[in-house]
């Protein structure tokens, strides 16, 4: 415990150092400021439901850049053979690095709530607070799931750079999923073979889709299921990467 | 405290580490010498649990660094080739969060001590990627040292130091191992001698040669020779030398104007006594004669070159 305290706080220090993570800070505060003040109108409803649907799109492209360099940066200067010889698991290694970047990604988190005050102040209904902090929540579990994943690009990879482009790549791809998936699986009256092969892939592809599953939480429903679903993606690439960083040591 | 047992190590088709078994008793300092890529940081690395060995058994301080690597890597001060740094990090601040790692319970003052040692005081506030060349090293080493390790194994310590640097590092390394074992890899040989009470030379993945540097010198360092100076006409001399039976050759070293001979004889015997009574008889006198003792560089030469 105390070790993965030690490596989480060493994390955080070095997000914080790192410029990188300022100009993503900065990049996705930018782009919340624009998407809030797009769909904010006398006629809408006060909330911040499209803000957060189409922030998911923005944290696929600034996740990504945050957590490129987490593992490979270390395997890339040498420093991982510190780590590695020091005495602390792998498991504390990489969930210590996890935690660090979700910490980072909390904090760069704190200043919408200037948003959700200028909600509160200007609007006259005020906004459902409830629905608000569901669709927050949605939000950090869509980072983690993210992060997470990240972290596992991260730690196959040497060069940062194939590290933040395939993890874009493949969020942006899913957020697209979400969108651009019928809501409905394709119909066909005679069931044949190739029906059902596209018939599967909707179903996979709906299972991937992270706006399927992001959208009932800044709708204010928390499903356990969606809970689930977030926490159960992240564990399991948590897992790929702790395997990543031991199995590399193979060679 | 090391027992390594036929350690293999390969990576693909290339064999790095060869059935490699060794022992380091308590209190050692070992040399660990070798020709660039005979395998001394692949071993090193097996042992610090960096990485695994392909087959064979290592044992550091009765912990096994296969199963049980995290109490290996508690006893274990390593300071890996390169000297990796977090280059954000200053001095202190580095030092300090690797203590933490390793489970140091008082943390600062741990820290304040070992800088003291590794005189690194002034420069705790500078920013390690901006330290030149010893400066890292320095701060490698304190991390080394940083919780007290039974075991440290240090890779090529010297190795990019300015001389200073390179006597300060010895005499340091010299210090700790009054409590420490250590082992060391490195190519300088003259450091060995200097800093190491016993050398292990690795080739090829084998371990070639182990023991004191003074055993291998009387092991391998086969130099058959004997060295003579005598006052006298040297060809004459040359002549009287070559006809002792058991002299190979007779090889006159010209030095200003002194009548120094290099003599090889067969199978090592021993003809000093034949040779001053030789000489005796002529009337010309024996001002040196002794047996060429090798040095530890011969013996590096010789059981590394050999199937060169």
């Amino acid at each position: 415990m105390r070790n993965l305290a030690t490596v989480t706080r060493r994390e955080i220090g070095s997000m914080f150092l790192s410029p990188i993570a300022w100009v993503v800070m900065a990049a996705f505060l930018a782009a919340f400021g624009a998407i809030f003040s797009f769909f904010v109108s006398p006629e809408a409803q006060a909330g911040l439901a499209p803000t957060f649907f189409f922030l998911s799109l923005v944290m696929s492209f600034a996740v990504p850049v945050l957590t490129m360099r987490q593992v490979a940066e270390e395997r890339r200067s040498g420093t991982i053979e510190l780590l590695t010889t020091a005495p602390v698991t792998d498991v504390e290694l990489v969930l210590g690095k996890f935690i660090g970047s979700l910490v980072f990604f909390l904090f760069i988190l704190v200043p919408t709530a200037v948003y959700a005050w200028v909600l509160f102040h200007y609007s006259s209904t005020g906004p459902d607070k409830w629905m608000l902090a569901s669709g927050y929540l949605g939000t950090i579990l869509t980072a983690a799931f993210m992060l997470s994943f990240g972290l596992f690009l991260s730690a196959i990879t040497r060069e940062q750079i194939v590290s933040a482009i395939v993890g874009m790549f493949t969020l942006f791809l899913l957020w697209l999923l979400g969108n651009f998936l019928p809501m409905n699986p394709p119909a066909s009256l005679t069931p044949t073979f190739w029906s059902q092969v596209q018939e599967a892939a909707w179903r996979v592809g709906k299972f991937l889709a992270i706006g399927r599953h992001l959208e009932p939480f800044s709708r204010g429903t928390v499903d356990s299921t969606e809970i689930v679903f977030f926490l159960s993606f992240t564990a399991f690439f948590l897992f790929l990467a702790v395997a990543a960083v031991s199995t590399r040591k193979w060679r | 405290m090391i027992h390594a047992k036929d350690l293999v190590k390969t990576f693909g088709e290339t064999v790095a580490v060869d059935h490699a078994s060794f022992h380091v008793s308590e209190g050692q300092v070992v040399g660990f010498l070798g020709p660039n890529g005979a395998g001394k940081t692949t071993t090193l690395r097996i042992l610090t649990c960096f990485m695994p060995a392909t087959k064979g058994t290592a044992v550091v301080g009765g912990f096994d660094v296969h199963n049980d690597p995290l109490s290996v890597r508690r006893i274990i001060g390593y300071m890996p080739e390169s000297v990796p740094l977090y280059g954000e990090m200053r001095v202190q601040e580095y030092l300090r969060y690797r203590a933490r790692l390793k489970g140091v319970s008082d943390v600062r003052r741990r820290v304040g001590e070992v800088m003291d040692k590794c005189w690194l005081t002034d420069v705790r506030r500078r920013l390690c990627g901006q330290l030149s060349k010893g400066y890292r090293q320095r701060v490698g080493l304190a991390d080394a040292l940083v919780h007290d390790p039974k075991v440290l194994i240090l890779d090529e310590p010297t190795v990019g130091l300015d001389p200073n640097q390179i006597r300060e590092t010895r005499r340091l390394i010299k210090e700790l191992a009054e409590k420490h074992t250590v082992m060391l890899s490195t190519h300088i040989l003259p450091e060995v001698g200097m800093i190491c009470d016993h050398v292990m030379i690795i080739n090829r993945g084998k371990v070639a040669a182990a023991g004191t540097p003074v055993e291998l010198m009387t092991r391998y360092a086969s130099s058959s020779g004997i060295v003579l100076e005598a006052d006298g006409p040297a060809d004459r001399i040359e002549q009287a030398v070559a006809a002792i039976p058991q002299v190979a050759s007779v090889r006159r070293q010209v030095e200003a104007g002194r009548n120094v001979f290099l003599v090889e004889t067969r199978g090592g015997a021993d003809v000093r006594a034949e040779i001053s009574r030789r000489l005796a008889e002529k009337g010309w006198p024996v001002l040196e004669l002794h047996r060429a003792t090798g040095t530890l560089e011969d013996v590096f030469v010789a059981l590394t070159m050999r199937e060169g």
